[in-house]
């Protein structure tokens, strides 16, 4: 977690702003926010694919979040044991305002614009990089918002399983199971958008079967995708 | 199964992920270690998996957002002097402030849930804000709360300050009118679900649809507790269930939202409803309930 030098925050710990949150520190949560906003917003992007319903997501899930813990202290009903478990509440409550919002606007079609991702963690560095983000997102926006939530977690951001089961309140053969069909549904869209694409990240990918993905921090280890 | 017999994408993805039974995985493991074709369409899948590792584009909030966030989550902070737990509602009937509190002025009770309300409704074409503050229950603490959230609100809502006086002593008889309860009328649950935060919205649904897991159980709360659960509420609930809430014993009860049909608002009580404690309040739409 990472925690400015400069604030007065430092060296305080995810638990402890929550704690300070609820004792009536007015600024802790915002703190607490800070740091994990950029996360939260590029799961919610990558879920919903729509830069205002992602930021309304993002705000939703926050504000609850703030006065969940405010009015009835560290959710769960006992303080956090550590660090990973608030970031796995906070993608919790995000990832299921994003599923919300979607089922509530399921009725509209998706159609990811590229403005819609104006963020990144650096400017594409190549038209053939633009393309393929572009098909990736209008592949995904072709799947069920389960099945989408399940991949950004899991394939995207690196969660490991039974940690992506925790966000989405689902067994982790459901998890795996929405992988699975979501992998399936994503292999023809992106077949024929970007055939050099998927040829040259499967040339990286070993032919044994499949285990585990090695993904974040798993459970003491911070909890966060790196 | 034959090398013509190809399992589908689905079907390999699934037997990669082990999700099929030995005796199914076992035939496709056969079919996948002699077919030409099946490897490559295996390779395809954990190569759409590599791809999205590539693409999870993880950088910052753009300034927009991050200034929007900030706000949100600023708005209550501005409050938060007067951050007091919801007052007690202890009072009798007659001693109220003249007009009916209904759920919808009860959350604006709550310094936080309000400031949340200002962030979240705004656009949403639904004023919560403007209500009337209850308070002058002969109780001077009470009087000073109140005062405290006029002025507040004042401020932060400017022309909506002249419907904040408390008004009392008129029309109480209607206040009176729907606060007697009528425990056939509302459907009692014993779930026994801890619920959280998160699936409040979920439980509110049901609830007032008598679905699983809150299938109507009329000995669920005797007359008297819902009796009780009317006056902390100043509104018959549409229902109850006794279940828990963060892990602690807690009744839910869902009332009305007077200001929309199609919402209702779920209160976390302590079992028995005593008087003026509430654990969380959530609004919920009902038109949600078409989502799975």
């Amino acid at each position: 977690v990472e925690v400015g030098s400069g604030s007065p925050y430092a060296g305080v710990g995810d638990a402890e702003l929550l704690d300070r949150h609820a004792a009536g520190d007015t600024a802790a949560f915002g703190e607490l926010a800070r740091r994990h906003r950029d996360r939260l917003w590029a799961v919610a992007l990558r879920t919903l694919g729509h830069r205002e319903e992602a930021a309304d997501a993002v705000q939703d899930a926050l504000v609850k979040a703030y006065r969940a813990t405010r009015t009835t202290g560290s959710p769960g009903g006992a303080a956090f044991r550590g660090e990973a478990a608030v970031t796995t509440w906070l993608h919790r409550i995000v990832v299921n305002a994003c599923l919300d919002l979607a089922r509530r606007s399921s009725s509209r079609p998706t159609s990811p614009l590229p403005e819609d991702d104006a963020h990144g963690p650096a400017a594409p560095d190549s038209i053939a990089a633009t393309d393929t983000s572009l098909a990736v997102r209008q592949a995904l926006a072709q799947l069920p918002v389960e099945q989408r939530a399940a991949l950004v977690l899991v394939d995207m951001h690196g969660w490991p399983v039974e940690e992506a089961a925790r966000i989405l309140q689902v067994p982790a053969g459901t998890v795996k199971s929405r992988c699975a069909r979501g992998r399936a549904r994503l292999v023809p869209l992106l077949r024929e958008r970007t055939p050099d694409a998927t040829d040259a990240a499967a040339g990286n990918v070993s032919r044994t079967p499949r285990v585990q993905p090695s993904g974040p921090g798993g459970d003491e280890g911070g909890g966060q995708p790196t | 199964m034959t090398y013509d017999d190809h399992p589908s994408l689905e079907r390999l993805a699934e037997w990669d992920e082990g999700l099929l039974p030995v005796d199914e995985a076992d035939a496709v493991s056969a079919h996948v270690g002699g077919c030409p074709d099946c490897p490559r369409a295996l390779d395809d899948l954990r190569g759409v998996s590599a791809l999205l590792g590539t693409r999870a584009g993880i950088g910052s909030v753009p300034d927009d957002v991050a200034a929007r966030l900030d706000a949100a989550l600023a708005a209550p902070q501005d409050r938060s002097a007067a951050m007091t737990p919801i007052r007690a509602a202890q009072s009798a009937p007659t001693a109220g402030t003249g007009r009916r509190r209904r759920p919808a002025r009860r959350w604006h009770e709550l310094p936080v849930l309000r400031a949340a309300a200002a962030v979240l409704v705004v656009g949403g074409g639904i004023s919560l804000l403007g209500q009337v503050v209850t308070g002058a229950d002969g109780d001077d603490s009470a009087d000073v709360t109140a005062g405290t959230l006029s002025a507040e609100d004042e401020n932060a809502e400017g022309a909506a300050g002249s419907q904040l006086a408390p008004d009392v002593g008129s029309e109480q008889d209607a206040a009176d009118a729907g606060r007697t309860a009528d425990a056939s009328a509302v459907l009692l649950s014993r779930s026994g679900r801890d619920h959280g935060v998160d699936d409040l919205s979920d439980a509110g649904r049901r609830m007032v649809a008598g679905a699983p897991p809150y299938v109507p159980d009329p000995t669920a709360v005797d007359a008297q507790s819902v009796q009780a659960c009317t006056d902390s509420l100043e509104a018959p609930p549409l229902a109850l269930d006794v279940s828990s809430f963060d892990g602690a014993t807690a009744w839910l009860a869902v009332v009305a939202d007077d200001e929309d049909p199609a919402a209702v608002f779920v209160y976390v009580l302590p079992p028995g409803c005593p008087p003026g404690e509430l654990r969380y309040v959530e609004r919920v739409s009902l038109d949600g309930s078409r989502a799975p």
